[in-house]
């Protein structure tokens, strides 16, 4: 029986615990080493307005691609709104592709969830294709080059401090 | 552990009763005692017929819509086999199991079946994490020699990566991943990343010489018979299971 409430209590303990404690992987930009060179993208954005990567040249970009039915996607973008706002003094810039659905689709998504951010439109998913995108969300960001440095797989809490001090250091440098 | 610890080579050593229980004429339960201590019970739909598929299933409730899509497809001159891979090792019904099933214990169902029917043609069928097994399974030597009879695999939406795949990296699929030589033709929903991999998945399923077709199912999502979260797309889908998989057979079929 002793032992019983020994065990009990060390589970009640686990329980307490954080699931993802500070420095786990999870959740964390990931220094890219693939082979992403100069990635290129030259979309029209829901509104029909052209848009190419080079024009955001000089700022660190975080560029997401996402879907509608990511319900992860979904949660995480009021995050990316307050991200933007916090650093909309630095050289930072957000710019985001959906993952060839319908503009009506997207459309109605972005009635929901409205966002202060770019939403570009890859109707043949031809430049997924071209970032080597399987996944949703898919993140990369880019130096001020145009470089892939980091990526991240999966929805984060854009705005949290972290992040901010994360991305600020690197649009300072 | 108990996995860990069954020999690789694995005799099927008696069939056992033939016919249990009986919810209708044609349900029936035998089960496959394999090396003395591996009890797999196998679950039945629909009379002997020209046609049998071989359904490895971790959703085998009663209300399954797994039994649900037998009962359909025995209308439509089908036989359906559930070999219950899970219960033989006391694991339950979870998609993270059914990829712990041994090699070596599909393809002893797989050519017990093959050498006790009586169909002209047998398929696979496997969805999500079940495909592993079954992938598993086509890589064994001993299946790799099977009857002429076994046409290939059906995967739905099958999810067979090591991980997640990375942004900017190409996915990486378990090893069994291009050791097969049968056909195989892969369902992926049109309402999710994967299908941008299929292309990826289809060059690497090909490998070793299956034949391999990819499609997508339109307005669904990945596993969309399995999820608690159906949209109207999915719900409508999953009724017609039967028929998707009717269809899709043929195409294997002639692949």
């Amino acid at each position: 029986m002793k032992m019983r409430s020994v065990a009990g209590a060390l589970f009640g303990l686990l329980l307490l615990l954080p699931a993802h404690p500070a420095g786990a992987a999870r959740g964390q930009l990931k220094v890219y080493q693939g082979e992403l060179v100069s990635p290129r993208i030259e979309l029209n954005d829901i509104n029909g307005q052209p848009h190419s990567l080079t024009d955001y040249r000089g700022n660190i970009v975080l560029v997401q691609f996402w879907a509608t039915y990511c319900t992860p996607c979904r949660k995480e973008m009021p995050t990316m709104n307050r991200l933007i706002e916090k650093m909309q003094d630095k050289a930072f810039r957000i710019v985001t592709v959906n993952m060839a659905e319908s503009k009506q689709q997207v459309l109605r998504f972005l009635d929901e969830v409205p966002v202060n951010f770019p939403v570009l439109m890859d109707n043949d998913g031809s430049t997924l294709g071209q970032w080597k995108v399987f996944a949703a969300p898919a993140n990369f960001i880019l130096d001020k080059n145009g470089e892939v440095i980091f990526t991240l797989y999966g929805a984060i809490e854009w705005d949290s401090p972290e992040m901010v001090e994360q991305l600020t250091a690197l649009a300072d440098r | 552990m108990l996995l860990r610890r069954l020999p690789t080579d694995i005799l099927m050593t008696m069939l056992l009763l033939t016919a249990i229980v009986s919810s209708s004429r044609a349900e029936t339960i035998g089960s496959l005692v394999i090396n003395d201590d591996v009890e797999i019970e196998i679950r039945q739909f629909g009379d002997p017929a020209a046609t049998a598929i071989i359904w490895f299933a971790c959703n085998q409730g009663e209300d399954s819509v797994e039994f649900e899509t037998a009962r359909k497809l025995a209308g439509k001159g089908y036989r359906t086999y559930f070999p219950d891979m899970l219960s033989a090792h006391f694991l339950s019904q979870l998609p993270s199991n059914i990829a712990r099933v041994p090699a070596d214990e599909v393809a002893a169902v797989v050519l017990h079946i093959l050498q006790h029917s009586n169909a002209n043609q047998i398929y696979l069928v496997a969805g999500a994490r079940a495909a592993v097994p079954v992938l598993r399974g086509l890589a064994d030597k001993r299946m790799q020699q099977a009857s002429a009879r076994l046409k290939g695999a059906l995967l739905i939406t099958p999810r067979i990566n090591q991980k997640t795949p990375e942004p900017g990296a190409e996915p990486v699929y378990i090893d069994a991943v291009g050791l097969s030589v049968h056909p195989l033709l892969v369902l992926e929903g049109e309402r999710t990343p994967n299908r941008w991999g299929l292309p990826h998945l289809s060059a690497a399923l090909a490998k070793s010489g299956s034949k391999v077709r990819a499609e997508l199912i339109q307005g669904v999502r990945g596993y969309f018979y399995l999820r608690d979260d159906q949209t109207d797309a999915e719900a409508e889908m999953t009724r017609n299971l039967d028929l998707l998989i009717h269809d899709n057979l043929e195409k294997l079929g002639s692949l």
